[in-house]
């Protein structure tokens, strides 16, 4: 058996068919969510990208103990897990902060493959390499490095011929050639971590204007600087920066069809256990910024999709509606590789639910930016206690409120209560 | 003592932290100190190692041109005994010019944010600060 794991950034949870978007195209997501367990409530642990992968990797909650930053010595991996357990494994991505001096977390990985250049990664370093950065970025008087950033973006990516050579489908495409070149199409561990559809919103023709306004005769702002919306973007830009997206969404999705058909040939796709999620979403907006300029912890950022397709059929066609975290990763394919998981795993696996053992794993979703906000939510509820100076804590009615607009925090202050107490208790008896 | 990114994804600017432990407080006191006002010694070796963590961590931008209006940022905060100094990317190019000046004195830096980082240092450890020999004994 094999395990095949296929990482998106920053997908929104509602930029997905399957999830009741009627307008953005993902056939191929749309269809392995119908073969397998799809997961209508998983929330993203630790905030934002190294943290979400040190969930992924350690299967321990991060938030109430360390932000962005390396692994540390003595963490227990999942590569290295099953280093000795007769499993061949790597790890393909272009998610450049896990390559960052230091960071190295490729540790445990049997083979590792980094295709760099993705945002501002300092890759091609050639100043003469002549970009249109005017074409691409709008300033908004402060920015001390977006568009630093976006000049090394455009320098990395400037020898591109086409939609072959995006990074979504150099990754995958090195996913594929790594299990080609496999002699023994089994006990394969392969870890797909693409950085797409995070910014910049590049994608190539068609999908740079599958869902663009065709009126719209403003600027193509792939990499927009983080902070108010009001002051910097227009209704316009910001619709055209949401549209750009999910062109980069499509295109993913088309890569990832790409991928499993792929692994059909080669005889994989039965024989395997394909798991597919993000580490967080994107806000656009919403509460009044874009990108993460601020540590919100909203829906359009935590809640992630989920799809997990067993071999043998376990909750194929399912949506289950326990609530469940990134933390869950990590004892979930250990349970199905049938390896003994090492001690103070936090997660639970996802199996004993897929295969209606149990109805669920947890009555709470916690979540956080390390010492900057947590959040405890179930379906109904959310609260999050903030901890920067001055911002008052936050309580939403998610069912009612599921944009989360209207901060209940003074009217239901027993709820609010409530809810920072369990919030309180659980961190505090995390070991 | 490490250099380390802190934060990087999908905000305006990179952010990293330094940690210095219990003992090696008075260590980087004593180099910014020796910045300030040319008094006392200060342990070459751990400037030497401190530099080139941070042209290694933080990559070119850190000999880069400081901006004239730069949003002020830079602070340390204390936890458990261990001391952070936490800053924006364009202020690790403050920063390292400080520590150039105690390298070689004369150096043009940034006067009095170092004295500010110094009274913070003072604040949070006045217990293994105020009594150094030759700088406040």
């Amino acid at each position: 058996m094999n395990v095949i794991m296929i990482i998106n950034d920053t997908w929104r949870f509602d930029y997905l068919g399957y999830n009741g978007n009627d307008w953005i195209k993902t056939p191929h997501l749309d269809q392995l969510a119908s073969e397998s367990a799809v997961f209508d409530y998983c929330y993203s642990e630790g905030l934002p990208t190294v943290p979400t992968r040190t969930t992924f990797f350690t299967g321990r909650y991060t938030f109430p103990f360390r932000g962005w930053q390396r692994l540390e010595p003595t963490d227990i991996l999942l590569a290295e897990t099953l280093w000795d357990k007769g499993y061949n494994s790597a790890m393909i991505t272009d998610v450049y902060h896990l390559h960052k001096p230091s960071m190295a977390f490729e540790r445990g990985f049997d083979f590792i493959k980094y295709i760099r250049g993705h945002e501002g990664d300092p890759y091609v370093v050639d100043d003469s390499i002549q970009v249109p950065i005017d074409k691409y970025y709008k300033g908004n008087g402060k920015d001390r490095s977006v568009k630093a950033q976006l000049t090394q973006y455009l320098r990395n990516v400037a020898h591109w011929k086409g939609e072959e050579d995006t990074f979504v489908a150099q990754v995958l495409r090195e996913g594929l050639k790594w299990l080609e070149n496999q002699q023994r199409r089994d006990n394969l561990f392969l870890w797909l971590d693409c950085f797409d559809p995070h910014e910049p919103w590049d994608p190539p023709p068609p999908y740079n204007r599958m869902y663009t306004d065709p009126d719209y005769t403003g600027q193509d702002i792939i990499h927009p600087i983080p902070g108010n919306v009001d002051g910097y973007l227009t209704p316009e830009e910001l619709h055209h920066i949401k549209m750009l997206y999910a062109g980069k969404v499509t295109l993913c999705d088309k890569w990832i069809g790409v991928f499993l058909e792929k692994i059909k040939d080669l005889g994989l796709y039965d024989n395997s256990l394909i798991i597919f999620t993000t580490d967080h979403g994107a806000p656009f907006g919403e509460h009044g910024y874009i990108k993460k300029s601020e540590p919100g912890l909203y829906e359009n950022l935590v809640h992630i999709p989920l799809i997990v397709r067993h071999p043998q059929g376990l909750g194929a066609g399912k949506c289950f509606d326990a609530l469940v975290e990134t933390t869950e990763i990590f004892p979930t394919i250990l349970d199905f590789l049938g390896v003994r998981q090492p001690p103070r795993i936090h997660g639970k696996s996802l199996l004993p639910l897929m295969s209606g053992e149990v109805a669920s794993l947890r009555d709470f979703a916690y979540m956080g930016h390390f010492k900057r906000n947590w959040r405890v939510s179930d379906r109904e509820w959310s609260f999050i206690l903030n901890f920067d100076k001055g911002k008052e804590n936050e309580l939403y009615h998610l069912v009612k409120d599921p944009e989360e607009q209207e901060n209940l925090i003074n009217e239901n202050t027993r709820k609010a209560m409530e809810l920072e107490l369990e919030l309180r208790r659980f961190v505090a008896e995390l070991r | 003592m490490e250099v380390r990114e802190a934060a990087a994804c999908g905000i305006s600017q990179r952010v990293f932290v330094i940690d210095f432990g219990e003992d090696e407080i008075v260590d980087i006191y004593r180099i910014l100190n020796f910045a300030q006002n040319e008094v006392g010694f200060f342990d070459e070796d751990f400037l030497e190692d401190l530099t080139s963590q941070m042209y290694y961590i933080i990559g070119p931008s850190v000999e880069g041109e400081p901006a004239e209006d730069m949003e002020d940022t830079i602070h340390w905060e204390e936890s458990g005994g261990l001391f952070t100094l936490i800053f924006a990317e364009p202020e690790g190019a403050m920063f390292l010019r400080v520590l150039n000046a105690a390298k070689q004195p004369g150096e043009a830096f940034d006067k009095d944010l170092n004295q500010r980082l110094l009274d913070q240092m003072m604040e949070l450890a006045p217990m293994q600060l105020s009594n150094l020999t030759i700088i406040n004994r």
